[in-house]
């Protein structure tokens, strides 16, 4: 195919994402990342043991997964009445109010995208740790790319502070375990997703195979 | 400055592969088609993630803008409908989010009813108006400040997420105010309308190819 000869002069190019401007690929020391010239887009990356990271962040956040999911994260206690907060029980409580859609909504941002995340993650990292990759990392990465935007646990966390201060003056607000969980989780998946830069991961591959 | 789109290069969104959308000699020829040599096709393969490439975002302006009337048309029953409604000792008391944040202010919370003041009514609204301004400003072929422009769109981009903080706060309080005939609180139907919004206006700030920013400079030199 004559495309794939032409596109070999283009190796050592670089186009701005946010620009179109057409910049020399630069050789990055580890940790330096080149900013575009014009519009300061971060045009290039490179995340230094970025792989090991990944995995060791990436594996810190799957285990502070089940516990931040599953134990109270606050409990309100109001003339003996006593309730407690889990993600989990937020979302069956909208669902068995017939909200659906909000349920879905809120599952999937503060639930099953952190958890996909961290499993693609941690998968592809560790594809590249023991050089395994194939067709199948490729899928991952693009999987991984679509979903990031998608995960909100920062968001979340806002969530559970302006609900905790909007509680105090009504009755007594205890914070439990599954918050000291998810602010691990958290900082875990922040961490891992901040490693990770997935331009470079496909530039590795390609270097790789 | 050199630029991709006058060169045929494109790039990649997904793995930032930068490669030629222009044909080769030889398939323009086995195609018989002279003219196809200056029009590319409008998207095609990724040569390294099979991702489709394109030169710029196919129909960007339209989605973007369909997206957008969607959203402008959401935000009105999000704001009038009530997003809770606190019983207490069954009655009810529905508060919408501008009411919410009213009350707020009335039990001395400033901060946060600043804070879900921006996150639910301000950071919409401007993401409507912005985002309406930068479509205008590309169609119309304004002379904006590009690098504001940019500036302003990456704030749209980055702002849109924390609009959820809304919906997570009360998922957070249906469970912990559920106290049978004392006190509950029901979520309303604003809340759905209001995820929409949300939801709509990120798909409105991904949809935009702000490249087209840039290109009104392209406009400006050739007359």
């Amino acid at each position: 195919m004559g495309r794939e000869i032409n596109n070999a002069q283009y190796a050592n190019l670089l186009l701005c994402p946010d620009c179109d401007l057409l910049i020399d690929k630069v050789t990055l020391s580890p940790n330096e990342t080149a900013v575009c010239s014009r519009c300061q887009a971060k045009v290039l990356r490179h995340p230094k043991n970025s792989v090991n990271k990944v995995i060791a962040f990436a594996l810190a956040g799957l285990l502070f997964y089940l516990p931040a999911n599953f134990l109270p994260i606050m409990s309100f206690e109001l003339l003996g009445f006593e309730a407690t907060n889990t993600m989990l029980n937020g979302v069956s409580q909208l669902f068995n109010e017939g909200y659906y859609w909000m349920a879905f909504l809120v599952l999937m941002c503060s639930v099953l995208v952190p958890l996909f995340e961290l499993g693609l993650l941690l998968t592809i990292a560790l594809q590249m740790k023991f050089n395994k990759t194939n067709s199948l990392t490729t899928k991952l990465l693009l999987a991984y790319q679509h979903l990031s935007e998608w995960g909100m646990l920062e968001v979340y966390m806002l969530g559970i502070l302006v609900a905790y201060i909007k509680m105090i003056t009504m009755g007594s607000i205890l914070v439990d375990m599954g918050l000291f969980c998810f602010v691990g989780m958290l900082v875990s998946a922040l961490l891992t997703a901040s490693c990770f830069d997935t331009q470079h991961a496909f530039d590795q591959l390609e270097a790789n195979a | 400055m050199n630029r991709g789109k006058p060169n045929q290069l494109a790039r990649c969104h997904a793995c930032g592969q930068v490669q030629s959308l222009a044909r080769s000699k030889q398939e323009s020829h086995s195609q018989q088609e002279a003219s196809s040599r200056q029009a590319p096709p409008a998207h095609t393969k990724c040569i390294r993630c099979h991702s489709h490439v394109s030169l710029r975002i196919p129909q960007s302006i339209h989605k973007t803008w369909a997206l957008l009337i969607t959203a402008a048309i959401l935000f009105i029953p999000a704001n009038l409908y009530p997003v809770m409604t606190v019983v207490t000792f069954g009655s009810g008391e529905p508060a919408t989010i501008f009411s919410g944040v009213i009350q707020l202010i009335q039990a001395d919370m400033i901060p946060i009813a600043a804070l879900v003041f921006i996150a639910s009514i301000l950071v919409p609204l401007f993401k409507l108006i912005g985002m309406a301004f930068l479509l205008t400003a590309i169609q119309r072929q304004w002379r904006i400040n590009q690098q504001y422009a940019t500036v302003m769109y990456r704030f749209i981009h980055f702002i849109g997420r924390w609009s959820m903080l809304d919906l997570f706060m009360i998922s957070i309080l249906v469970t912990l105010v559920n106290m049978e005939s004392v006190a509950r609180i029901l979520t309303g139907p604003g809340a759905t309308s209001f995820g929409a919004l949300v939801v709509v206006t990120m798909f409105a700030a991904h949809t935009f190819d702000q490249r087209l920013i840039w290109d009104l400079l392209d406009k400006d030199n050739h007359k």
